[in-house]
């Protein structure tokens, strides 16, 4: 294990596509040694679907569980849902999250995070103390149907003030993005999924403060050093650094 | 020791003093030691020598400021070849720089680069040379990698460096491979995933330089291209300080 402790709060096992986590956790993890990151927030499946069946949501769930398994101390997990299924996704969480090893929720594009079907889901995670990780972008050729932007984020976040929520990509175009849930003081941003640009983590620390930032990758479809280059070539404290590094997913995951 | 090879002055951002100030605040937070300078604030493609000449006393400045942190490199625009020889005297051989640095002026395999490099040569002196092969076409006397091999071949005792590796690196790795006395830098385009690690396999660690082209890139994410590469760590530290340190006998 490293002794930089990085936590990376968004990464997909998209290596080895159809070999089983072991192997994916083969590849993986030399990247993350090699970057000093010690444990890596897991979601989604080998392959993307934007509108999974209920047999694809559990096929993921279950191969990031066999992630965890393989290695306890170096991955933990966010419940892939469709919320398009709420009794599934509710029961998903029951199976996931309840029972472990799950600590958070992941909703990517399958419906706007303003739904109410979302509500439901966000008042369970209340309860669990779960995180919920969600996907957010502003396209600049329109988004998907069902994709969400950060205002819909920011709407869900003020019904349910009880829930850590983290705005993907913080946008994407994260100049609106940063804005458009700084109101929301349950609402991080994470730093993955986009080009290193200068001043995203800077604006980021200016308008949310460092504890609403989290370091993440959205590896293996970014790399690790570009992504982290964000927050190490950032003009921003030591302090605000070991935030967004590690100390607040710490906290967010009670950890 | 991590070493910049490829670092300017140039910026929108307060004045030349203040930048060179800003650039080892910047260098100091992802622990870069020296940064090899070069260019002031002229932006002109063909700039007189008066113009150069400006330029080079800005590096000077900062070189004489932090002697333990800048290493300057002399630039020249050799469409004046008389005037280019004379400033490398007064730069170069008169010191403090240890290093030339060319960009877009002229044609790197003209014959006026010739006196250059013999001068070069003598001096020991690695030449920094600005090389593209941009898809929307290059400037009008912007070198590509093709004019830099020529040049290279013609003066083996001289040690160049094909700045940014031609841009397009798939392609300038394979155009510099066979010549030993020619070394490629990482500086000046997104971080890709395998430029770092194809340089390694084409040329060997011992030809790898990291640098930024900072302050129009930043060193953060040039440096990523070098941490995040599958690599040993020997070769890591070559390519981070241990290659250019031999070539500057630093």
């Amino acid at each position: 294990m490293s002794a930089a402790g990085i936590i990376d709060c968004h990464v997909h096992p998209t290596l080895r596509v159809g070999e089983p986590p072991a192997a994916c956790a083969e590849e993986l993890l030399p990247f993350a040694d090699r970057m000093g990151i010690e444990l890596m927030g897991v979601s989604l499946g080998p392959i993307f679907f934007h509108q999974p069946t209920r047999e694809q949501v559990e096929a993921d769930n279950c191969f990031n569980a066999g992630l965890i398994a393989c290695h306890p101390d170096r991955f933990f997990g966010y419940a892939n849902l469709n919320p398009n299924d709420l009794r599934h996704s509710l029961a998903e969480i029951e199976r996931r999250i309840v029972d472990g090893p799950f600590v958070g929720i992941k909703l990517w594009v399958a419906l706007c995070c303003d739904h109410p079907n979302v509500d439901a889901i966000c008042e369970r995670a209340a309860e669990l103390g779960a995180p919920i990780l969600q996907h957010t972008f502003y396209r600049a050729g329109g988004n998907l149907p069902g994709e969400s932007n950060p205002e819909d984020m920011a709407r869900l976040a003020a019904r349910h003030r009880g829930v850590t929520f983290i705005a993907a990509h913080a946008g994407l175009n994260w100049g609106m993005g940063v804005r458009a849930v700084a109101d929301q003081p349950n609402v991080l941003v994470d730093t993955c999924g986009f080009d290193p640009e200068a001043g995203f983590t800077e604006m980021a620390v200016a308008w949310l403060g460092a504890e609403r930032v989290v370091y993440g990758s959205d590896g293996a479809g970014r790399s690790f050093a570009s992504q982290l280059a964000k927050v190490h070539g950032a003009d921003i404290t030591p302090e605000a650094r070991a935030l967004i590094l590690h100390a607040n997913m710490r906290r967010v995951l009670g950890r | 020791m991590v070493i910049d090879c490829h670092v300017h002055v140039q910026g929108s951002y307060g004045t030349a003093e203040d930048r060179m100030g800003y650039l080892l605040e910047y260098a100091d937070r992802v622990g870069i030691d020296r940064l090899c300078l070069s260019l002031g604030t002229s932006r002109g493609y063909q700039p007189d020598m008066e113009t150069v000449r400006r330029d080079n006393d800005m590096v000077r400045a900062a070189v004489e400021l932090h002697p333990e942190r800048y290493v300057g490199f002399c630039y020249l625009n050799p469409c004046y070849l008389y005037d280019s020889l004379d400033e490398i005297e007064r730069c170069v051989a008169d010191g403090p720089f240890l290093g030339i640095k060319l960009w877009v002026a002229m044609f790197c395999d003209q014959p006026n680069l010739d006196p250059i490099c013999e001068r070069a040569a003598e001096l020991g002196a690695p030449i920094l040379q600005h090389t593209w092969m941009k898809i929307t076409g290059n400037l009008e006397f912007e070198s590509t990698p093709h004019h830099f091999a020529a040049l290279a071949r013609r003066h083996p005792d001289v040690s160049f460096i094909l700045g940014h590796s031609g841009g397009n690196w798939e392609l300038g790795y394979r155009i510099v491979q066979d010549l030993p006395n020619v070394y490629a830098e990482v500086a000046g385009g997104d971080p890709e995933l395998g430029q770092t690690e194809m340089g390694v396999a084409m040329l060997g660690a011992e030809r790898i330089l990291y640098g930024s082209d900072a302050p129009g890139r930043s060193f953060a994410s040039q440096l990523a291209k070098v941490h995040g590469a599958d690599i040993s760590d020997e070769q890591r530290a070559l390519i981070l300080g241990g290659n250019m340190r031999r070539l500057l006998h630093l």
